[in-house]
């Protein structure tokens, strides 16, 4: 990415939709039954193999995030994420009750929410949370009939974007259970867990177990804390963005206290480079107040991976901020917003420990996650 | 012309799940959409475009051209009778 | 804590002219949609202030079969015109959007797959949805909707108070267990009480809740000694 290359590609005819796609797809040779499947499995274990967890604790989670999940064997097998989520938990091994988030082209960064809450209420000690999506006849020609694709590469926020390309990933990632003020080995995490017994949570409370409980991403040279994230409605239209930008301005306004604003290297948008959202997201930056934070816009690299999305951009943000610059958001050139967001062609150097994840999906909902690096040791 | 009228005010309440509305409730110069209209939304445009295409042949580009063509049914009438291919 | 169901054969357009009957866009929804829509209508229809906005209620649905049933309607259009209109139902989710949308609900709206009908999972992730630090009451579903003709559908709202132990608010008289929530009165030995939703200890410090949320002079401590204001 930091070398400007990109993953899409003009497919002439991809599954059969009678247009030609621009689009980011994943090889399929040798693959039989569901890649949606397989590459959920192959991602979480990846993730779960670096973390050194157990999959089958009981004290081990599991969450799922996908839109369509299976879909394209409709009429020919059972393709309810339920079914999907099943074979996927029993392929690593957990088992644990698996949960499977599935809100919109938020599901990703939604499934996150919800893993943190659940080590908050020490519901369980590590979360594996698997996000992923995979294309079919059924979402291209979907989005077809909406008339939101682009034949070309997409433009996140430039000035002549048509549209959205379409994109396959999985990204998968643990987080953990720390104590606050402690840099979080494993040992060290495990010396904090009460007994099972004392499950707080058993008394059906709504609060955290631990005051000072953090939820944690381990990587090799940083350890990342999800400090929060939050999900809210525009409670406008079922599938076009709030034209004030209610939801994804909410959702910032609520991140902002939690972190010093100098503190913020970057705000991943959503930047689908359809005309409506990329302009949404840029007076809900205006009325958060952060215009003169830096702004990127992955999907030009990937286009939009709908379920692997949150979890994908979050991930390759902890990257870049490790290396303490920001992406570049490819096939910018113009800024084609209203609202004077800065957003960049080139890579650029940023301060500060933190950045703040914004997606949006249909159904209008807007999701929102703010991430702090810690001190390295 | 009457009849194409009539027949696509039947299409339309179709295609839109307009409950309970008859031919005789839609008036033929009527705005289909706003608040002084029917109230038709973007994904509705979107059925319509596939409505003139099912139905009649014509292949619409863009939301923005049918935002044009879907402005009555009068209007819609006369843009079928001069395009369509079925 | 408010439930409810909507069985089977229930005809869904009979229940909207009952309960609804001003809400044409009801009719553009696929059937999982109707039914979360109006299970929710049956849930906060007597709610004051029903529509004026706010950020304070969650939504959220739970289902094993997502949009099943709509996915097969939009795929029989697939083939040859893929009908927009279906296509932006085949979500879990979309209910929570028209929810949020009828009712001004400006809050957090999720949507999740469970493997069954698991009634621990459901509360579990309500609880959770309490963690937002805005959030006081949870409009929850279950509509699961193999097929326009089968479904099980079924709500709760659940307010914040419902969920804080009973332990920690005592009515002055020492009735526990159900103890004193802040908002109804009770009534105890004929005579109307009404708590202050404080924690207090019985026979220690009490504490009028004049000024607390409530209007002064229509609110007692139940505990004529001790009584600071």
């Amino acid at each position: 990415m930091r070398e400007g290359k990109s993953a899409l590609r003009l497919h002439p005819d991809a599954f059969g939709c009678g247009q030609p796609v621009f689009a980011s797809l994943l090889p399929r040779e040798g693959v039989s039954g569901s890649l949606f499947q397989a590459i959920c499995v192959q991602a979480a274990r990846q993730a779960m193999a670096e973390a050194g967890i157990d999959a089958a604790s009981p004290r081990t989670g599991l969450v799922v995030c996908s839109v369509k999940g299976y879909i394209e064997a409709l009429g020919h097998e059972d393709v309810t994420l339920a079914a999907s989520a099943r074979k996927i938990a029993d392929a690593l091994g957990v088992t644990t009750p698996p949960l499977v988030v599935s809100n919109a082209c938020i599901s990703g960064l939604a499934g996150m929410v919800e893993g943190r809450r659940m080590l908050l209420a020490g519901l369980y000690d590590q979360v594996v949370v698997v996000g992923a999506e995979v294309q079919s006849r059924f979402i291209v020609t979907g989005f077809q009939s909406l008339k939101a694709l682009s034949d070309e590469a997409c433009k996140p926020f430039d000035a002549t974007r048509k549209g959205l390309n379409l994109g396959e990933a999985a990204a998968a990632v643990v987080i953990s259970t720390s104590a606050g003020d402690i840099m979080p080995t494993h040992e060290q995490a495990a010396s904090a867990r009460p007994a099972a017994s004392e499950n707080y949570f058993s008394g059906r409370y709504p609060k955290s177990q631990f005051p000072d409980a953090i939820a944690t991403l381990t990587r090799a040279d940083a350890v990342w804390e999800l400090v929060e994230g939050v999900i809210r409605n525009d409670a406008n239209h079922i599938s076009g963005p709030s034209r004030t930008g209610e939801g994804s301005y909410k959702a910032l306004r609520y991140l902002l206290p939690l972190v010093d604003k100098e503190d913020i290297a970057f705000v991943s948008v959503h930047g689908t480079s359809t005309l409506y959202n990329d302009e949404m997201e840029s007076i809900a930056l205006e009325r958060a107040g952060l215009l003169d934070v830096p702004v990127c816009a992955l999907k030009g690299t990937f286009g939009h991976t709908m379920g692997a999305a949150g979890i994908l951009e979050s991930i390759l943000s902890m990257l870049a901020l490790e290396e303490g610059v920001v992406l570049p958001t490819r096939g910018f050139e113009t800024l084609g917003v209203s609202r004077p967001v800065r957003v960049s062609a080139v890579e650029m150097r940023v301060t500060g420990n933190a950045f703040i994840k914004l997606l949006s999906g249909f159904g209008g909902v807007n999701g929102a996650l703010l991430f702090k690096k810690r001190k390295a040791e | 012309m009457e009849n194409l009228i009539n027949e696509l005010k039947l299409k339309v309440i179709d295609a839109l799940n307009l409950e309970g509305m008859t031919p005789e409730d839609i008036e033929n110069d009527a705005p289909l959409f706003g608040d002084e209209g029917l109230g038709l939304d973007s994904i509705d445009v979107l059925e319509l475009i596939v409505l003139l295409e099912k139905n009649y042949g014509i292949r619409l580009a863009t939301p923005a051209d049918g935002k044009k063509v879907f402005q009555s049914v009068a209007v819609m009438a006369d843009y079928v009778a001069a395009n369509r291919t079925k | 804590m408010r439930t409810v169901n909507i069985p089977a054969g229930t005809s869904l357009t009979d229940l909207y002219r009952e309960h609804v009957g001003d809400y044409p866009k009801f009719f553009k929804m696929d059937t999982a949609c109707k039914l979360g829509f109006l299970a929710a209508e049956l849930l906060v229809k007597e709610d004051p202030d029903r529509f004026v906005p706010r950020e304070d209620r969650a939504v959220l649905v739970f289902s094993r079969s997502g949009s099943l049933a709509d996915d097969r309607n939009y795929a029989a259009t697939m083939e040859d015109f893929p009908s927009p209109a279906l296509f932006v139902y085949t979500l879990p989710n979309t209910v929570t959007g028209e929810i949020a949308i009828r009712n001004k609900y400006e809050g957090e709206t999720s949507a999740f797959v469970l493997e069954r009908f698991d009634p621990e999972q459901i509360l579990d992730q309500i609880v959770l949805a309490f963690q937002d630090r805005m959030t006081r009451s949870v409009l929850a579903l279950w509509v699961d909707c193999p097929s326009d003709e089968q479904w099980e559908a079924r709500g709760w709202l659940v307010d914040l108070q419902d969920l804080l132990p009973p332990e920690e608010h005592h009515c002055c008289h020492g009735q526990g267990g159900g103890g004193c929530c802040g908002r109804h009165h009770h009534d105890e030995g004929g005579e109307e009480h009404h708590c202050c939703g404080h924690h207090h200890e019985e026979g220690g410090e009490h504490h009028c809740c004049h000024g607390e949320g409530h209007g002064e002079g229509e609110h007692h401590c139940h505990c004529k000694e001790n009584n600071k204001e």
